[in-house]
């Protein structure tokens, strides 16, 4: 992260909303700000970017698809990625236009931007969803603060910056704190969905002994299932799949498979079993006596070869 | 090119009529007596001046600035000698002998200034050039693609003699739209 943006040397701090309009169309706008501002914007930067650090010697690790994610993690993922087309348009974006009025109306606004440049005219991007942000505005009637004095009743709308980014954007990455705020801002949902059902046909390129086709609808409706295919189209490795294996492994994690002119498919109600038995979420353990066990997990990770 | 700050680009309009307001001081009126007439003159310099100095330090001292990626510039120099010809001579010079003359040019004024404030051409400030600043006019693109073709305007104040090759510039903002470059 450190070499994509030196954060020693912050030259400009600028600070953008993100605005819904009546057409459900988002656009991002410029606000004004001055420097205490933009000293608590470097220091939610800065706050972020040392949550996301890893011990010396140790790489973020990578954001997948198909994983479910506590509230806050340290995740890396390319920005060059397929599904993160959303994402990139966003950090394309320059030359916004200045519209301070677009705080008048802070219901509209859906997630705010705090854009940095350093020295070399690198930029980073530290996004975060609005909601905290314009949760005081609601509440504006029961703020007061001290003025010459007296304490008064603040009139006017009072945000509260947030202490730390959902997440960063750099050129080449984006480094997740909060995987809900990514996912939401970033549409992820919407990307993976859409790019499943073809992806899923792809696989049999790698797989010849699974009829994938028959997926393909299933998939295009199904999050969880659409997210799993993204998960095992970034993987790359299907290739190395035996038939002999996965069948066994199968019968084990209860995955009913049935075979179609010569091909095996899901049985109904075994679509999503499949595609977590091929990412390794479907597993047995036995390490006790009696009948063994099988697991389906949300969330795993692999240990590293010793 | 719309714009916040209102009242900003008001006074910035009134105080690119300084010249005007001088030279109308120094030549008077027979339609109004000497001591108010200087007094308005002075009146239409000093507080718009005024303000215009306190809102670029209060800029500058609160570093409400940007940065401001550019595809290309023109220098609009040639814009104040078509200000000054077409707008300030012919104003200067129009006959203020009569009251009704007054109120005609009073009219036209009016006029003018609603025109360089609706048209965001609050910068045309002989006071700028006097600084040592030249008046460039950028296009910025909307996003960092190549080939992207829809660009923002902005006017950008600047004591560089030229932006040709400045790939972006950090400037202070003087309205929404004029931005004055840093050192």
């Amino acid at each position: 992260m450190k070499g994509e943006f030196n954060f020693d040397r912050i030259v400009s701090t600028e600070f953008c909303v993100s605005v819904k309009d009546p057409a459900d169309v988002e656009t991002r706008f410029l606000i004004p700000i001055d420097k205490s501002m933009q000293k608590a914007l470097r220091q939610m930067l800065l706050g972020t970017v040392l949550q996301l650090e890893q011990p010396e010697g140790q790489a973020l690790v990578g954001y997948e698809f198909g994983e479910k994610y506590a509230a806050k993690e340290s995740l890396v993922a390319p920005l060059g990625a397929d599904e993160l087309s959303v994402l990139r348009d966003l950090y394309q974006e320059q030359n916004w236009v200045t519209r301070a009025a677009v705080m008048q109306e802070p219901q509209r606004i859906t997630f705010y931007v705090g854009v940095f440049h350093d020295a070399a005219r690198r930029r980073v991007f530290g996004i975060r969803r609005a909601q905290s942000f314009k949760g005081l505005v609601k509440r504006r009637n029961g703020l007061a603060a001290m003025v010459n004095d007296t304490l008064r009743l603040l009139e006017d709308n009072v945000f509260k910056l947030d202490e730390d980014f959902d997440f960063l954007i750099t050129s080449a990455n984006v480094y997740v704190l909060r995987p809900v705020g990514f996912e939401l801002i970033g549409e992820i949902k919407e990307a993976v969905l859409t790019k499943a059902k073809e992806r899923v046909v792809e696989f049999a390129d790698s797989i010849d002994f699974i009829n994938f086709e028959s997926l393909a609808e299933y998939v295009g409706k199904h999050p969880r299932a659409a997210r799993l295919v993204a998960a095992l189209y970034a993987r790359g490795d299907l290739a190395h799949v035996t038939k002999a294996r996965l069948v066994k492994a199968a019968s084990q994690t209860h995955v009913g498979l049935e075979k179609v002119k010569g091909k095996l498919v899901p049985a109904r109600g075994s679509e999503l079993g499949l595609l977590e038995l091929l990412d390794h979420r479907r597993y047995i353990t036995s390490i006790k006596r009696g009948p063994t066990e099988a697991f389906i997990a949300a969330s795993r990770a692999r240990i590293p070869n010793a | 090119m719309t714009g916040g700050l209102k009242i900003a680009r008001l006074l910035m309009v009134l105080s690119s009529l300084t010249p005007l307001f001088i030279l109308w001081g120094i030549r008077g009126t027979k339609a109004v007596d000497d001591t108010i007439w200087l007094a308005i003159c002075a009146a239409f310099v000093a507080i718009p001046n005024l303000l215009l100095l306190v809102r670029w330090r209060i800029a500058h001292s609160s570093n409400d600035e940007r940065t401001i990626s550019i595809r290309t510039s023109k220098d609009q120099s040639e814009h104040l000698l078509v200000y000054l010809f077409a707008m300030l001579i012919p104003l200067y010079d129009a006959n203020l002998g009569e009251k009704r003359d007054l109120l005609a040019v009073g009219a036209a004024f009016v006029l003018i200034v609603f025109l360089f404030w609706h048209m965001n051409l609050h910068y045309m400030n002989l006071i700028f050039a006097f600084l040592g600043f030249h008046v460039f006019t950028v296009e910025a693109p909307l996003t960092t693609q190549p080939q992207e073709d829809r660009t923002r305007t902005f006017v950008v104040l600047s004591k560089r003699g030229s932006l040709a090759g400045v790939k972006s510039i950090t400037a202070v903002r003087l309205s929404d739209t004029v931005y004055v470059e840093r050192g």
